[in-house]
């Protein structure tokens, strides 16, 4: 060995690179990196002989040992590198999940749809400065009656349109289920004192005695109520109009009625233009275009004087909307019953 | 109130398209439900004459008619009995179509070419008719004329004729049921001119006229009386009929289809008597206690003290505006009338007609408040209707009573313009008012003064002025606004109280937790309460009960919300549901000792199987008792309340497992409840399961409310976490326990979980396993092992010394061993 040779350390390496190239598994890399580069590996050992060579070969053959080192150790840890991206790309591989099967969903209840829509109604109605108010469902005959302008010999009070509770009369008559949510704008106008603007809304139950596929003994309505000086009719239409935008988009129109109720004059029934057809006739709205919504009018005077306010000088109009006829119509409901016997095959579509 | 259309063309000009029509007067709040089409269809019937008619050879029942209409001349071959030549019968040759549309061709029969078909009045969808041909003879044709062969009988009998369905509320029920007062609404609304109706002049008072005493004026402000003789027996024209048909009233008698035609037409009810049956004056009166009468329809009625009768010497002949007594009914071959042609007051013939029950088109009229000036046009009417039908003649008219006089409204323009809008002044008003039929006069500045048109008893006051100058106005033309000071886009204020705020958590935290909400009814029946294992003295039993309810499954109102929501269950169970849970926030009603019963809101929640149907998930959490109470202590916690709500086993819930039932406490006062169901309760509402179920007073949970002031200070210091093991009798509520720990803690227990519950087999026989984890901390420094040891001392110490808890060895491995 008089002069460097390239011949051993180009075999060695050789042969190192063919056993790393044929590990596929960590533990075969560890062993071929032992084998060459641990402590007594072959490389290694041939690394140590070229200290025992003349010195003047000593420098050119180290510098080849060393290259040949790298090689392998380069060898070695792209090797590593190769195995691990394996190793992890099988993990991912087999932690693969069929993303096609139904995901784990909160369990949530389902929000009833009076409830839905008396919330919609209530943040409409409360945008125009309306505030809920709330009153008792026994009434007395006078709150639900007399003050309202409905006197003892009107029809509405007969037997058979209202609950009457088997109870001794107070002073204001006989106690009976409400039959609408107007007592409350007396109780309010009582509470108000006098006070100006009155702007209330009033959800709730009510009751008469009516069972049929369009009619329930218990049903929900919500009444409005402003009272100030000035107010008239352009009002009332003004405040429904906005009302309608609201709840049904922007082009929705209103067409009041003449119409009757005791506790409002001028009366009026009014149609907003058929969220279906948009006002071009449909089954729905009986090819009329129109929808029968709410019922409003003028404050009666009398109305008024009962409540405490002078009518001479104030007035104010009010309307009511059946929550169950506009919900039935929104999402079709064929009977009204359904809404209230729970049957959660309807109340799990909301 | 139906209204034949060729009936009101006859009193006003109106638009060819009915539709356009029923518009119009929709819109001015005389709302037109249909326009109906009864005969729909018909066309090309004439009236013909039987030249001659022979039975057809061969058949038993059929004839062959020689019939001759105008020029035309046909053979046609008849079915009906009583054929014979000289009768004016209908004829719908081949080509003509009956009523509904049905064509006619001609058709072979027995070897004859039989043209078209000779029609009776079935065939013509007209009332009456005995089988036979309709004879057209006599008055037929609309408005009493004769009928010639030939003539067009779609139009002379208003065949297709379309009626307008009214649907009349309160206020215009009065002066819209008739087709007069339909008229005048479309007079005005198209602005034309009604047709005068010439009727001749009533007699005078003479020797035959029947004297008339009004006793109760206020009740009867006004008696026309006219004496008619000479009433031959007859039949009602078909014209007549068809109008009344088309009305919905069903033709009876040739009188007293008069007085019902006149009714419809001018909105006055009349009534005729047998005059031979009547015995001396008439006398209208207030009955007696004991007075009876036999009414019309053969019935014995006791008469109530202050009904208005018509009597006479005998006694009541009448009841007034409401039925006829069957003494002086007319019939048939009755020759002399007295005709009634009065104004009874609406409240009596109202009240009286409801007392007994006798709803008709007479007291549904006067009821509403008839026309008081309608009196004598009314009878003069009939008079010449029945001299037509009948050919009778009017003797004697005796017109008692002083009248009614006209009503005077003062009506400020200033007013108007406040309620419709600045642009209606005086000028709107006037012109509005008097399209109506109301004269108006000013009356000073500012003032006019409107006279109330007889027709018009429902217009009282100034408001009732407003409403009429809106209508006539049109609502639509009226201008829109806001309110001053609304804007569509304002933030709705939350909503108030601490009640609303209760109720809403509820909402929120019953949907998140899986339950979905229901409104049932509020009623029970008392039999639920039986279903629900109630004894007889239980509290809520103790019901408010409705007097007058739709069923016995209504009778009470609810005083739990339990029955609600098991009905809920037992109808999903019924669907084979293996799951449910569903929850509802309302009132009940506590009944208050006869005074008006309380309603406090309370939310309650019910659930069987799982919350939510298995899935490949696993299953999803039981809806059992632990569901319930923990949806409870959720709300309590977000009502502040966590550390203020406490449980104690539960002893009045007969509904409940005994053992997996518990009452909810706020301080000292009960505030809800929460269970699983008894087994027989399971059965009774045919659940699959035992069910869980709770109720809680939100009004009570909302007035103890302790809503966040301010938040706690996060701790700055590292906590020390040490567990506690012990064996505790199993019937030993862990409450207690906590509570005795808790104390023994002191001041430095940040926090105390129990953590684990064991009471498995290896647990001694009546014991079970608790493990508990303590939390240390100190807000100003962290604590030392030596502070945590000894705190973990004392809590041991003081559980070391209770009698029936054994402590037990480290748990953090887990195991129970
Ligand atoms: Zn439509």
């Amino acid at each position: 060995m008089d002069t460097p040779r390239e011949g051993p350390w180009e075999a060695l390496v050789a042969e190192a690179l063919e056993r790393i190239a044929a590990a596929d598994q960590p533990d075969d890399l560890e062993s071929a990196r032992v084998h060459y580069l641990g402590r007594s590996g072959l490389l290694t050992q041939a690394l140590r002989d070229v200290g025992r060579l003349p010195a003047q070969q000593r420098p050119a053959a180290g510098q080849l040992g060393n290259a040949a080192r790298d090689r392998v150790s380069t060898a070695l840890e792209a090797r590593r590198a190769a195995l691990a991206a394996g190793v992890l790309e099988r993990r991912l591989a087999a932690e693969a999940v069929d993303v096609t099967l139904p995901g784990r969903r909160p369990v949530l209840g389902h929000a009833h749809p009076l409830r839905q829509l008396r919330a919609e109604i209530e943040d409409v109605l409360g945008r125009l400065g309306f505030a809920t108010v709330e009153g008792p469902e026994v009434e007395s005959e006078w709150y639900n009656f007399e003050a309202l302008n409905i006197p003892a010999d009107h029809p509405a009070r007969a037997m058979h349109d209202s609950f009457y509770l088997d109870l001794p009369p107070g002073p204001e008559g006989r106690w009976l289920l409400r039959t609408h949510t107007s007592p409350v704008q007396m109780r309010h106008l009582q509470a108000m004192r006098g006070r100006l603007p009155v702007r209330m809304q009033a959800p709730g139950r009510v009751y008469r005695r009516d069972d049929d596929a369009t009619h329930s003994p218990m049903f929900h309505q919500i009444e409005g109520l402003a009272v100030d000086r000035d107010l008239g009719m352009p009002h009332l239409k003004g405040t429904l109009a906005a009302f309608a935008r609201q709840m049904w988009g922007p082009a929705a129109r209103i067409r009041l009625r003449p119409s009757y109720f005791p506790f409002t004059e001028p009366s009026a029934e009014v149609d907003v233009s058929c969220v279906f057809c948009g006002g071009g006739g449909c089954r729905t709205c009986k090819d009329s275009g129109w929808i029968e919504i709410l019922g409003a009018g003028l404050v009666h005077p009398r109305v008024l004087s009962a409540g405490g306010y002078d009518p001479e000088a104030v007035s104010g109009f009010a309307f009511g909307i059946g929550l169950e006829r506009v919900a039935m119509l929104r999402y079709r409901i064929p009977d009204m019953r359904l809404l209230y016997e729970g049957d959660l095959r309807l109340l799990q579509q909301f | 109130m139906r209204v034949p259309l060729g009936w009101l063309r006859e009193r006003v000009d109106c638009p060819e398209d009915p539709q356009i029509l029923a518009e119009r007067l929709t819109g001015r709040g005389v709302a037109v439900e249909a326009v109906e089409r009864p005969g729909a269809g018909v066309q090309g019937l004439v009236a013909a004459e039987i030249v001659s008619a022979q039975p057809l050879a061969d058949t038993s029942r059929l004839s062959i008619c020689e019939v001759r209409a105008g020029r035309r001349a046909a053979t046609v071959v008849c079915g009906a009995p009583g054929v014979a030549a000289g009768q004016l019968v209908p004829w719908a040759p081949p080509g003509a179509r009956l009523p509904g549309g049905r064509p006619i061709a001609v058709r072979e029969m027995h070897g004859v070419a039989s043209q078209g078909m000779l029609c009776s009045a079935a065939e013509l969808a007209l009332p009456g008719g005995h089988g036979g041909l309709l004879d057209l003879k006599g008055p037929q044709a609309v408005g009493g004329k004769r009928l010639a062969p030939g003539d067009d009988l779609v139009a002379a009998l208003e065949l297709d004729d379309p009626v307008l369905v009214l649907e009349l509320t309160p206020n215009y029920a009065a002066h819209c049921q008739s087709i007069l007062g339909v008229a005048r609404e479309v007079a005005a609304a198209f602005d034309r001119e009604l047709h005068p109706l010439p009727v001749p002049e009533l007699p005078p008072a003479g020797a035959a006229s029947v004297a008339v005493e009004i006793q109760v004026p206020d009740l009867c402000p006004r008696y026309v009386a006219v004496t008619i003789d000479g009433c031959r027996p007859a039949t009602t024209p078909v014209w007549l009929a068809r109008r009344l048909q088309a009305c919905g009233m069903r033709p009876l008698q040739p009188v007293v289809d008069v007085a019902n035609y006149v009714m419809l037409e001018l909105g006055q009810p009349l009534h005729t008597f047998d005059r031979s049956r009547l015995r001396g004056a008439i006398h209208v009166r207030a009955a007696a206690a004991d007075e009876r009468i036999l009414t019309l329809d053969d019935r014995e009625r006791d008469l109530a003290a202050g009904d208005l009768v018509i009597a006479d010497r005998d006694g009541p002949v009448a009841i007034a505006g409401v039925m006829g007594g069957g003494r002086t009914e007319v019939r048939a071959h009755t020759t002399n009338l007295l005709l009634e042609s009065a104004h009874f007051g609406a409240d009596s013939v109202a009240r009286t007609a409801r007392r007994l029950a006798l709803p008709s088109e007479a007291s549904g009229r006067f009821g509403r408040g008839a026309d008081p000036e309608a009196c004598r046009p009314a009878a003069a009417r009939a008079v010449q209707l029945l001299a037509l039908v009948t050919g009778a003649t009017a003797t004697a008219t005796t017109d008692a009573g002083p009248g009614v006089p006209p009503r005077l409204i003062p009506l400020r323009t200033a007013r108007v313009r406040t309620l419709l809008g600045p642009g209606l002044g005086a000028a709107v008003c006037t012109r509005t008012l008097r399209s109506l039929g109301f004269s108006v006069a000013a009356a000073g500045r500012g003032r006019l003064r409107a006279t109330v048109p007889s027709w018009r008893g429902d217009v009282a006051e100034e408001v009732d002025l407003v409403e009429e100058v809106a209508r006539a106005y049109g609502y639509d033309r009226l201008r829109s606004a806001l309110p001053p000071g609304a804007s569509e886009t304002q933030t709705p204020g939350p909503a108030e109280g601490a009640l609303a705020t209760a109720a809403a958590s509820a909402r929120t935290l019953s949907l998140a937790g899986g339950f979905s909400e229901i409104t049932p009814y509020s009623f029970h029946a008392p039999a639920d309460f039986d279903r629900l294992r109630l004894p007889a003295d239980h509290p809520w039993r103790d019901a408010v009960a409705i007097g007058n309810p739709m069923g016995e499954d209504q009778r009470l109102l609810r005083t739990t919300l339990a029955v609600g929501l098991l009905r809920t269950l037992e109808v999903n169970a019924r669907q084979h549901r293996t799951d449910a849970a569903v929850f509802e926030v309302g009132p009940v009603y506590v009944a208050s000792g006869g005074a008006r019963p309380a309603e406090p809101v309370r939310l309650g929640v019910a659930g069987y199987g799982r919350l939510r149907p298995s899935d490949w998930h696993g299953p999803a959490d039981p809806v059992d008792f632990w569901c319930i109470k923990g949806l409870f202590e959720a709300l309590a916690a977000r009502l502040g309340l966590e550390d203020h709500l406490t449980w104690r086993p539960a002893a009045g819930l007969p509904l409940a497992h005994p053992g997996r039932a518990a009452e909810a406490w706020l301080g000292g006062l009960a505030v809800g409840w929460a269970c699983e169901t008894h087994p027989e309760v399971i059965d009774t509402w045919q659940l699959p399961c035992a069910a869980a179920l709770g109720e809680l007073d939100l009004e009570a949970c909302a007035a103890a409310a302790q809503p966040l002031r301010a938040v706690r200070a996060l701790p700055r210091h590292p906590a020390s976490r040490r567990d506690i093991a012990l064996i505790a009798p199993r019937h030993r509520p862990t409450a207690e326990l906590s509570a005795v720990m808790r104390e023994a803690a002191g001041p430095l227990l940040a926090d105390l979980r129990l953590f684990d519950v064991y009471e498995g087999e290896r647990a001694p026989a009546g014991s079970r396993f608790l493990a508990f984890s303590f939390t240390w901390q100190a807000p100003d420094r962290t604590l030392t092992d030596a502070e945590v040891a000894q705190c973990d001392a004392a809590v041991r110490q003081r559980l070391a010394g209770l009698p029936d808890v054994r402590l037990r060895g480290a748990v953090d491995d887990g195991s129970h061993t």
